[in-house]
């Protein structure tokens, strides 16, 4: 009987069961009295109207999701270092790279030998540069891949490349505006953060977001150009909380990034 | 996007998503402390707390559970956690929960009934409340308490039987 009650509550009995309780309660007064009551108690049992939190719950939420996200990124970065290292030696191009740099490497020692009066540090420039050279490449073919984490590990070697040239961050930036995986379009970003000192980083990023529609790469961005300083996204930001369609998610993020920009 | 995907981002690292989470369950989660009598201001306290434990403990979430019913583990877990945390003191933390009651909500009858739930014992409480307010199924609260099924339909039955006769003595 104690089942048959708790279901018919949540109106959850078959026809069988109806039945089986209906005969029940024909066959016993006492029961249908109780049975009655019940049910009419339970429907007096109505749900008050809800409350809503204030804001200082929103804040404390948003300030501790921060705090956290920095200590993943941190993780994150750490995690990348490592395996950028293993990948980075496992790699067949950088094979053929070391190769060369060891040529080089020899050139060099043989020069050295045979003229003194060679200059050192123009030739470690050259070595470095070759090498430098050599990791975009690698970047650059990989970024073709149809595997979304290849092109994603793609846009990680850039964090090992110093000067990145205009081709680099061309590709890091096509990347970020049109690569079919939000996770590839979301690292490429991430890139090209580390490259804030170049305008045409700053201003791919600045021009994305009137673009992106994905909350994830919208707020990524906007975390980015708060980070960089940079006035001009005050705008684009503006925009993001004028539009409708904007996840309040992401307002949230472009309100407390304009504030942060404006002071 | 559904709870179990948002938290399957979370669990991977992109803590981002976590915010669709709260902003669906912020509410829901202060009013299950609110119901339970616990004040304002610490209502918020508990909830941020259930937050917090799911952004941290992340990784714990598995492909298969279902969010609504890890979640409201969570935050049983949590104001158990606050009444043990006050168990010292238990008359004062009875006063206090009638006082919140009484600022929270202005509906006599509602309040009559809850302080009639007050005098059930705690597993009738949790099933009668989980039920008819937070309005879970049965299935979920069997799965937040880890008891059977037929257990939780037992202890709607057989609680809501002693709230009546609470009710009556009280009326």
């Amino acid at each position: 009987m104690e089942q048959l009650f708790a279901d018919y509550l949540e109106d959850k009995l078959n026809a069988r069961q109806r039945t089986e309780l209906e005969t029940l309660l024909a066959n016993d007064e006492a029961l249908r009295d109780e049975f009655e009551d019940l049910k009419a108690f339970y429907a007096d049992m109505q749900k008050p109207a809800e409350l809503d939190p204030t804001a200082t719950l929103d804040l404390g939420f948003y300030m501790m999701l921060e705090k956290e996200k920095g200590a993943e990124q941190k993780k994150k970065a750490k995690e990348q270092k490592s395996q950028m290292r293993v990948s980075w030696i496992n790699s067949p191009i950088l094979k053929y790279a070391a190769g060369i740099v060891l040529l080089l490497g020899i050139f060099w020692i043989g020069r050295k030998t045979s003229d003194k009066d060679l200059n050192d540090l123009s030739e470690i420039a050259k070595i470095k540069n070759d090498v430098e050279e050599t990791k975009q490449l690698v970047m650059l073919s990989m970024l073709k891949r149809e595997s979304a984490s290849e092109r994603i590990q793609a846009v990680n070697y850039s964090y090992d490349i110093n000067k990145p040239d205009d081709e680099v961050l061309k590709a890091l930036i096509k990347t970020m505006n049109t690569d079919e995986n939000i996770n590839v379009r979301t690292s490429a970003a991430e890139a090209l953060s580390h490259f804030g000192n170049e305008k045409i980083a700053r201003d791919a990023l600045i021009q994305t977001l009137l673009t992106q529609k994905e909350p994830t790469l919208q707020i990524t961005v906007i975390d980015i150009l708060a980070n960089l300083g940079d006035k001009r996204a005050v705008k684009p930001m503006q925009k993001l909380l004028q539009n409708t369609d904007t996840e309040e998610v992401v307002k949230r993020k472009a309100m407390e990034s304009v504030k942060v920009l404006s002071l | 996007m559904t709870d179990e995907a948002a938290m399957q981002f979370v669990a991977g690292g992109d803590l981002d998503k976590a915010a669709i989470l709260y902003e669906r369950y912020k509410r829901p989660l202060y009013n299950f402390y609110l119901r339970f009598g616990v004040e304002r201001d610490s209502s918020q306290d508990l909830t941020q707390q259930v937050f917090y434990r799911i952004i941290h403990y992340r990784s714990s979430f598995r492909e298969g559970y279902e969010f609504r019913t890890w979640i409201y583990r969570i935050a049983r877990n949590i104001y158990h956690d606050y009444l043990k945390d006050h168990s010292h003191n238990h008359k004062d933390l009875h006063e206090n929960i009638e006082l919140a009651e009484e600022e929270n909500y202005d509906d006599e009858q509602y309040l009559l009934i809850q302080k009639a739930l007050k005098k059930l014992p705690q597993e009738y409480q949790e099933v009668l409340t989980m039920s008819r307010y937070d309005e879970l199924k049965y299935e979920e609260i069997a799965d937040i308490l880890n008891i059977s099924v037929s257990l939780v339909k037992v202890r709607v039955h057989r609680g809501l039987k002693q709230l009546k006769e609470e009710y009556l003595k009280l009326n």
